[in-house]
C-alpha cells in the first residue's frame, strides 16, 4: 500500500529552509547552485556514469541536456497551468515566474557556465559564489570539452552552501521537500529516517546518497518538527500553497513600494501601527 | 518651616515634605516640580573641571556664565550630553533632580543641562515640551547645614550607582521576541536604541542558543552516535543558555559558520558547554582550531577541569615560531626527555598510526643528521 508525506509537513519543512538573509540574490544564487548539482548527481546516478558529457552535437548530450533539465524540473516545479508557473526560486518561497524550469536550468547554467567551462583551458568550477564548487566541467576537468562531474571536496563545500539557513535540519527538510509528491511504495517501515534514506538511494548516486543520509541521522537530535508526516492517500503539495505571490514580480514591487510609503507617512505623522514591510 | 523655594512650579501640586537617608542621615526635604527656567546649572562642576580650565586659559580668569557651561557640557564628549538628552526625549526624566534651598543643583547637574538642550531642540509647540519645562526634584529645607548638603552631594556622585542592568541573555531575550513579533532590524534597532549590527549579533547568537536548546532537551540515546541529547527540561537548558550567553556571543564572532556546517562539532560544543569546559573567551575562541588540531582535541577532551587551558597552551605553543637555534635546542631536549621517560608499555599503548609516525620522523632524523655530519 503506497503512503505520502503529509502537505503540511512539507510545507513545515520547505519554511524551514529559509535563509537568514531574507534579501539580496545569495539565497537565490545558492538555492540555484544547489538544485543544479541535484539535477546533475540524479542524472549522474540514471546513467550510471561519473562524467556526463552535455555537448549539444552530440545525440548522448541532447539527450543528458533533456534529462538534466527535466530533474530540475521535478526539483523547483510546484504548479503549471495555462494561467501561472509556480516554482522554487528561493528556498522556502514560492515564486510565479513567466519562465519555466527548463528554460531557466537551460539559459542560467547550460548555457552560461556551461558553455563557458567549454572554451576553457582551465577547468571551470561551479558554483563560484560563493567559491564552494561541487561540480566541475570542461576539457582539462573531464577529459571531454562538454563534460561535467562531481568535484572531489563537494562534501566539504555542500554544508557551507547551507551557511545561512537558520534551521539545523537542513538536509531532512530538503529530502522532505524533494520527495514530496513521491509515491513511497517500497518500504513498509513508516520511520521518516528510513523512508528517505530508502528514496534518496534510489535517486541519487551512491556517495551522494550515503553522505546525504548520514548527515539525516545525525540530525535527528535536532528534529522535533516532524510527527506524524505521512498519509495513505496522495495530496498534491501545490494544494497547500495559499501563495502570496499570485501578482508577477514587477506589481509586487509596486505594491511594496506603496506599502512603504503610506508606512512612512504614518511614521511622520506619529501614527502608530504594525508594520507589514519587513527589511 | 519657612515659605517653598520660588523655583518650585505655583500651578502643580503644592510640594510635599518627606525625608531621605542620605549617606547614611536622615533629611528633610521638599519633593515637588520644580521650574529648569528658574534654576542654574552647577558651574564648580568637578566633571567638566578640565575643559573649564582649558576655555578659562582663553578667556581669562572670570566666573563663567550658564551659556558658556552649557556649551561645554555639550562639547566634551566625556559628558556624553547627547546621549543623555536622546534618552530624556525618549523616556523623560527618570530621577528627580536633588537640589539646595537656594537653588544649587547637588544631584543631576548633567540632567540638568541635557534637559535644558532637549527643550533647545523642542519646537515650542511640542506636546511634550512641558514635561521638561518642571521635573520632580527633592529640596533640601532652609534647615539644612553645608554639612547636610555635602552629605547628599557624597551620596549622588561618589557611591557606585546599584542599579543592575538586565542580564545579556534576559536582554537578548526581548531582541528575539520583537524580531519573532515581525519587527524589522531597522525597527527592533530604534525600540531598544541598539545598533543593527548588535541586533545581527544577538540573532545569531540566538541561533545558536536555539540550537543548543532544541538538543539539551532531546533525551539520551545510546543508539545514537552522538549518544542523543543531554534530556534536560527546558528550565535546566535555558538556566545553562543564561549562564553561557557571553560564551554563546564569543562562539558566534569566533566560528559561526563552522558552527553551522560542521555537524560533529557543534554537537561537541555544545557537550563543552554542558559540561562547563570553559573558563575565558580566549578558551571558548580556540575550541574550533583545537577541534580541528589533534592533539589540542585530545586534551580538549580530557575530563579534567584545566582541559580548555592545556588545549590553549598547546595551540600557543604550536604557532610560535621557532625562532633561533636556542629554541630549537630548548625544544629537542624536552622532546627527547618526553621520549626518554616513555616505557615500552607506554610505546605499546599508543595507536600505531603515531608509532608510525614517530618512526619516519626518527628515520628521516638519522638521515639528515647523518648528511649534516657529512658536510
Amino acid at each position: 500500500m503506497p503512503f505520502y508525506f503529509r502537505p503540511d509537513q512539507v510545507l513545515t519543512s520547505f519554511k524551514r529552509l529559509a535563509s537568514r538573509k531574507s534579501q539580496g540574490k545569495t539565497p537565490m544564487e545558492r538555492t540555484s547552485s544547489l538544485m543544479y548539482f541535484l539535477s546533475f548527481d540524479a542524472v549522474a546516478k540514471k546513467s550510471a556514469k561519473d562524467i556526463l558529457d552535455f555537448n549539444p552535437d552530440k545525440s548522448e548530450g541532447k539527450e543528458n541536456r533533456k534529462l538534466i533539465e527535466l530533474e530540475f524540473r521535478k526539483l523547483v516545479l510546484i504548479k503549471m497551468d495555462e494561467s501561472e508557473i509556480l516554482q522554487v526560486i528561493e528556498l522556502s518561497k514560492i515564486s510565479n515566474d513567466s519562465k519555466s524550469p527548463e528554460k531557466r536550468i537551460s539559459s542560467n547554467f547550460l548555457t552560461v557556465p556551461l558553455k563557458k567551462a567549454s572554451e576553457q583551458a582551465a577547468p571551470y568550477l561551479y558554483p563560484k559564489r560563493p567559491s564552494t564548487p561541487l561540480i566541475k566541467m570542461g576539457q582539462s576537468a573531464t577529459g571531454m570539452k562538454w563534460g561535467m562531474k562531481h568535484h572531489d571536496g563537494w562534501p566539504q563545500n555542500l554544508p557551507k552552501l547551507f551557511s545561512e539557513i537558520v534551521a539545523p535540519t537542513v538536509f531532512t527538510d530538503l529530502a522532505i521537500f524533494i520527495f514530496r509528491d513521491s509515491s513511497i511504495d517500497k518500504i513498509e517501515n513508516k520511520n521518516y529516517v528510513d523512508v528517505l534514506s530508502s528514496m534518496i538511494t534510489e535517486k541519487y548516486t551512491p556517495s551522494l546518497a550515503s553522505f546525504w543520509i548520514e548527515k539525516i541521522k545525525k540530525e535527528q537530535v535536532f528534529v522535533k518538527h516532524i510527527k506524524d508526516p505521512f498519509n495513505d492517500f496522495h495530496e498534491p503539495f501545490s494544494k497547500c500553497i495559499k501563495d502570496a505571490s499570485h501578482y508577477p514580480p514587477e506589481e509586487k514591487e509596486i505594491i511594496n513600494n506603496y506599502i512603504g510609503y503610506l508606512e512612512n507617512l504614518l511614521n511622520e505623522n506619529h501614527i502608530s501601527f504594525k508594520p507589514l514591510t519587513r527589511e | 518651616m519657612t515659605a517653598f523655594p520660588t523655583f518650585f512650579n505655583d500651578k502643580s501640586p503644592v510640594p510635599q515634605i518627606k525625608q531621605r537617608l542620605y549617606n547614611g542621615r536622615k533629611l528633610v526635604v521638599y519633593e515637588g516640580k520644580v521650574k529648569i527656567a528658574a534654576i542654574n546649572g552647577w558651574i564648580d562642576n568637578p566633571r567638566i573641571e578640565l575643559a573649564k580650565k582649558k576655555l578659562l586659559s582663553r578667556v581669562g580668569n572670570r566666573e563663567l556664565t550658564q551659556t558658556e557651561i552649557f556649551d561645554l557640557m555639550k562639547n566634551d564628549p566625556e559628558v556624553k550630553l547627547k546621549d543623555l538628552r536622546d534618552d530624556l526625549l525618549k523616556n523623560g526624566l527618570r530621577e528627580p533632580l536633588t537640589l539646595s534651598y537656594t537653588g544649587k543643583l547637588l544631584d543631576g547637574n548633567r540632567r540638568f543641562f541635557a534637559i535644558k538642550y532637549a527643550l533647545a531642540t523642542m519646537t515650542v509647540t511640542d506636546p511634550n515640551r512641558q514635561d521638561l519645562e518642571t521635573v520632580d526634584a527633592y529640596v533640601l529645607t532652609d534647615a539644612a547645614t553645608e554639612e547636610d548638603e555635602q552629605n547628599v552631594l557624597v551620596e549622588e556622585n561618589f557611591s557606585a550607582s546599584l542599579k543592575l542592568e538586565w542580564p545579556d541573555y534576559v536582554k537578548a531575550t526581548k531582541i528575539m521576541d520583537a524580531n519573532a513579533d515581525g519587527l524589522t532590524i531597522d525597527e527592533i534597532s530604534k525600540k531598544f536604541d541598539w545598533p543593527k549590527s548588535k541586533i545581527r549579533e544577538t540573532l545569531r547568537i540566538d541561533e545558536i542558543i536555539q540550537e543548543f536548546l532544541t538538543y539539551s532537551t532531546s533525551p539520551v540515546d545510546p543508539e545514537d552516535e552522538s549518544g542523543g541529547g543531554f534530556g534536560h527540561s527546558e528550565n535546566e537548558a535555558e538556566t545553562i543558555a543564561a549562564k553561557n550567553y557571553q560564551y554563546f556571543n564569543e562562539a558566534q564572532k569566533s566560528f559561526f559558520d563552522q558552527l553551522k556546517t560542521d555537524f560533529d562539532f557543534k554537537i561537541q560544543f555544545f557537550k563543552w558547554i554542558n559540561e562547563g569546559k570553559f573558563s575565558s573567551f580566549p578558551e571558548v575562541r580556540i575550541a574550533y582550531t583545537a577541534w580541528r588540531t589533534p592533539e589540542a582535541r585530545a586534551a580538549l577532551m580530557q575530563p579534567d577541569p584545566s582541559a580548555a587551558k592545556s588545549a590553549k597552551s598547546i595551540l600557543d605553543y604550536n604557532s610560535r615560531i621557532v625562532r633561533s637555534s636556542e629554541e630549537a635546542v630548548g625544544r629537542i631536549e624536552n622532546f627527547v626527555k618526553f621520549l626518554n621517560e616513555m616505557s615500552a608499555t607506554d610505546i605499546k599503548k599508543l595507536p600505531q598510526t603515531s608509532r608510525d609516525k614517530l618512526e619516519e620522523a626518527l628515520g628521516m632524523v638519522i638521515k639528515m643528521n647523518k648528511a649534516a655530519s657529512s658536510e
